[in-house]
């Protein structure tokens, strides 16, 4: 009696253990068809198209897009490292609110940033008006830096991108034991000899990884640089894809993208492996930071008043005031049908990347072999892949599934299905899940593993049923990372620009289109009702963070 | 008295590795077992196979008369009336302490819940403290509930797998004591994992020592401590001194103290070299004793005393003298020997020392 109890269990359990065998890999392996595909045409035989890029403006992509990157990369250690070392280490007035205000420029997609500051910094732009009442000079009298050129928009870039290296750099200056810093200054070396000697080599794998994350978003970059008239990667395929409607060109450009993008993925990996051994102790004993005196508070105090103020308040302050002075023509019902666009696409994506991510990340803790594990690291891979590259990956193969369904079905039956899945909103939000189903999953991961196996396996020896553990242990436990996971998915898809440029069916505008459009008619001010809503709701997971940083503040001083 | 728990040549194995090999003991209604060894000699995965987490490889697991694992059949965990408290303790950091103990109970109703929880909470001293979390108590204080969240359901066994080790060190030996006062006036059967023997000690009426997947002994802590059954557990269990001898008529043993008694692991033949366990309360010191010997080493124990002496070239005997007496290293003690019967053990060539 009890025997055949136990095997109809068993039986029972087997079945929902295949769906995971069978469904972790099958997901990993759709998900990373783009990849694959845009992959595969490293290997194609190089076509007419191919051979006049490389005789023409392959250089220039290549050249500005190394350029872009040494830029964004020296703009965003220098402000990145010096806020985190100031914000962490050191006392003055306004640290504890530039501690969590200092991440406020992530809101701000990049190429936002790039219309505000056109805005502001142009000819007929406030800032130039006002040098030209105040010097009566005329038109090519003086001379003002281009805001739209290459330095402009590594300034550009940089500015948004720079919270990614303080938040790492910051973790780790907070995780450097004191004792290391006190060993240091007992042996003879002062505050700034200790810094460069001690601190910033114990940080450097955490820069790194904070540094290629940011490389990663220039490297993905369509809207600044293409709004800046700079020749990149992104831009080029845009062009090959459009332009010279050459679909086997741009994949080769999106694969030679790719490459550089993984080069770049294995130095993050590995500096944040890196980064584990040089947490030097388990322990901390309370912080206490350095005492600056009033030159060096002032310092201190306009470093990261500038990065905020250039970061954040200046661009969003103009958004609004555009906003406020257009509010009568902008909000109309086509506001209205923008908003409702964007909100139903990015809830539906990030909804579905949440459900896959829980699929996924339970398949791995049910079974953690590794075939689970690697696929769940495959799926996970996108976040670093440009928007542009998985359009081009997701457009090729769905449009020859398209072509070879209509042909069987006018074969057989003689009627034609015409593009079922290119140019729909299906083919948009699996681009959607293909590029951000990471950070679902990341965060749907950490929640997961707060709940310890111990913790199912008492539960179970009180007799409780599975259904039941999730129902009452991880449910209320996961909560939480339930909510962020879906909130952070949802920005980031409202801010996605190239691949719902490519993507989106023909005429289906959202917020992040629709400025884009405008923009590039130069309607700045009209473009600014839809970038300030993406601005606003970005706002929201930078609240998420900063409430992290409070409370791990709390909690060591406790 | 009826056997709460049986376990019947039991096995357990990883792919082809054997981590429990052929275990069998019993434990009776109400007795508190222990399952004591170093770290990989297969006490928790003996645990976990009582509780249902891993399956039988050989052998027969039985709670309170019925069979619940056999060779592919394994009744599920949350079938077998266990109750089981881990290291981590794994309290429930989204529920209360009220919350947390009434985990499992099921089927009555919700003020028998708060009276069952009320009751278990006095008897732990942890009264008033019903509506904290987790991470408001102190380390002690949960793992007090943990005990009591498993002793709630009234399970046929209560199961600990290192239950002390996640605390201080101070903390452990009193709450070794007061977990067993509580399971005792429950009438809780239970079985504790450790490596920690003074624990197993405070705690347990019969301790199982397991080395390599086997169970070596399974016996009360003083037959344990005072006649152990073979090398690995003398050498496991308390410290101690081998003294080479060698067996004469009668059962006696000729050796550097004299001649002497001995008990025998297995019958040896006249002239067979042995060695004998001597522990260090089995040497008392006598100033008036002419048996003198030279101290070595010493070692403050705070109350003792531990002092190594030289009996001859390359023999040593440990000794526990009240710390009163206080010698000085190269100094000669007098003192006695305190055994009726010493163990011996049988050379063996390549034995581990």
């Amino acid at each position: 009696m009890q025997a055949v109890e136990n095997e109809s269990a068993w039986s029972r359990l087997s079945i929902r253990m295949n769906a995971w065998r069978i469904g972790v890999p099958l997901i990993a392996l759709l998900l990373s068809v783009p990849v694959l595909v845009v992959l595969s045409y490293i290997f194609e035989p190089a076509g007419e198209v191919w051979q006049h890029l490389v005789d023409t403006v392959l250089q220039d992509y290549v050249i500005n897009s190394l350029l872009l990157m040494i830029g964004v990369a020296v703009g965003v250690l220098l402000v990145g490292v010096s806020t985190a070392w100031l914000t962490s280490m050191c006392q003055f007035p306004g640290r504890s609110l530039f501690e969590w205000a200092l991440l406020l420029p992530m809101a701000i997609p990049a190429y936002i940033i790039a219309y505000t500051y056109t805005g502001l910094f142009d000819f007929a732009g406030p800032v130039q008006t006002l040098l030209r009442d105040w010097t009566g000079w005329g038109y090519g009298d003086y001379w003002f830096p281009e805001i739209r050129s290459i330095e402009g928009a590594a300034l550009m870039l940089s500015l948004v991108l720079y919270p990614y290296v303080y938040l790492l750099s910051r973790a780790a200056f907070l995780g450097q034991s004191i004792c290391v810093l006190d060993v240091s200054r007992s042996l003879g070396n002062g505050p700034w000899r200790t810094f460069f000697l001690v601190a910033l080599p114990l940080a450097r794998p955490a820069i790194v990884a904070g540094l290629s994350l940011a490389l990663m978003e220039t490297l993905a970059d369509y809207g600044t640089v293409q709004y800046f008239g700079v020749s990149t990667f992104t831009t080029g395929i845009f062009r090959t894809w459009y332009g010279l409607n050459n679909a086997a060109a741009a994949a080769q450009l999106s694969a030679m993208l790719l490459l550089v993008v993984f080069a770049l993925i294995i130095l993050e990996k590995g500096s944040r492996r890196r980064a584990r051994y040089h947490h030097t102790t388990q322990r901390h004993q309370l912080l206490t930071r350095f005492q600056l005196n009033t030159r060096q508070s002032l310092m201190a105090f306009l470093i990261c008043s500038g990065a905020l103020l250039f970061g954040f308040i200046l661009p969003a302050g103009q958004l609004l005031w555009w906003a406020l002075t257009t509010a009568e023509e902008s909000l109309d019902s086509r506001f209205l049908s923008l908003i409702s666009h964007s909100l139903l696409l990015a809830g539906a994506a990030s909804l579905l990347a949440l459900l896959l991510a829980l699929f996924l990340s339970y398949g791995k803790r049910r079974r953690g072999s590794w075939p689970a594990v690697i696929a769940v690291r495959v799926a996970g891979m996108g976040y670093a892949i440009p928007g542009t590259v998985i359009a081009i990956g997701v457009m090729i193969p769905f449009a020859a599934f398209d072509n070879l369904l209509d042909e069987w079905m006018r074969q057989r039956f003689g009627w034609s299905t015409g593009l079922l899945l290119s140019g729909t909103l299906a083919a948009l939000i699996f681009a959607y899940l293909v590029r951000f189903l990471a950070v679902s999953l990341q965060t749907v991961e950490a929640g997961l593993g707060k709940i310890r196996p111990t913790m199912d396996e008492v539960a179970r020896s009180m007799g409780t049923g599975s259904g039941e553990i999730v129902r009452r242990v991880h449910m209320p436990m996961l909560k939480g990372s339930l909510m962020t996971a879906l909130l952070l998915v949802f920005v980031d898809i409202l801010k996605e620009l190239p691949a719902t440029l490519i993507l989106r069916p023909f005429n289906y505008n959202t917020l992040a289109v629709r400025a884009y459009e405008l923009a590039s008619d130069e309607r700045l001010a009209d473009a600014s009702y839809a970038a300030l809503t993406i601005v606003v709701v970005g706002v929201l997971p930078v609240i998420l963070l900063s409430r992290t940083i409070t409370r791990s503040r709390h909690a060591k001083s406790t | 008295m009826r056997n709460q728990l049986e376990v019947k040549h039991v096995s357990v194995k990883y792919g082809s590795q054997t981590v429990v090999d052929d275990v069998s003991f019993e434990l009776e209604s109400g007795a508190i077992g222990c399952l004591l060894g170093p770290s990989g000699c297969g006490k928790t995965s003996l645990l976990r196979a009582i509780a249902g987490f891993e399956p039988l490889a050989e052998g027969e697991i039985l709670l309170h008369g019925r069979s619940v694992s056999r060779p592919a059949q394994t009744m599920a965990p949350e079938k077998r009336r266990v109750g089981m408290v881990f290291q981590d303790f794994a309290l429930y950091p989204h529920l209360t302490v009220l919350d947390n103990v009434a985990f499992g109970l099921r089927g009555s109703s919700h003020k028998q819940r708060k009276q069952r929880v009320k009751e278990l909470l006095e008897l732990v001293g942890l009264a008033g403290l019903e509506e904290k979390y987790p991470h408001q108590l102190s380390g002690g204080q949960q793992q007090r509930v943990a005990l009591i969240r498993a002793m709630a359901p009234r399970p046929d066994i209560l199961l600990l797998d290192e239950p002390f080790s996640g605390l201080d060190v101070e903390l452990r030996e009193q709450l070794a004591r007061e977990v067993r006062a509580i399971l005792k006036r429950e009438g809780v059967t239970a079985i504790l994992v450790t490596h920690d023997q003074l624990e197993a000690f405070a705690l347990a009426d019969s301790i199982g020592v397991l080395g390599a997947g086997q169970l070596r002994q399974w016996d009360s802590g003083y037959t344990i401590y005072h006649q152990p059954k073979d090398r690995f557990v003398a050498e496991f269990i308390g410290q101690g001194a081998m003294i080479p001898g060698r067996v004469i008529g009668g059962g006696n043993i000729d050796s550097a103290l004299g001649i002497m008694a001995g008990n025998f692991i297995r019958q040896p033949d006249i002239g067979d070299s042995v060695e004998l366990l001597l522990r260090p309360d089995d040497v008392v010191h006598d100033d008036e004793s002419d048996f003198k010997l030279e101290i070595v080493d010493k070692v403050f124990q705070g109350a003792e005393y531990l002092y190594t002496l030289s009996l001859e070239e390359g023999i040593e005997l440990l000794c526990l003298v009240q710390s009163h007496h206080d010698h000085e290293i190269g100094e000669k003690i007098g003192v006695r020997l305190y055994v009726d019967h010493v163990v011996a053990f049988p050379v063996e060539v390549g034995l581990k020392k």
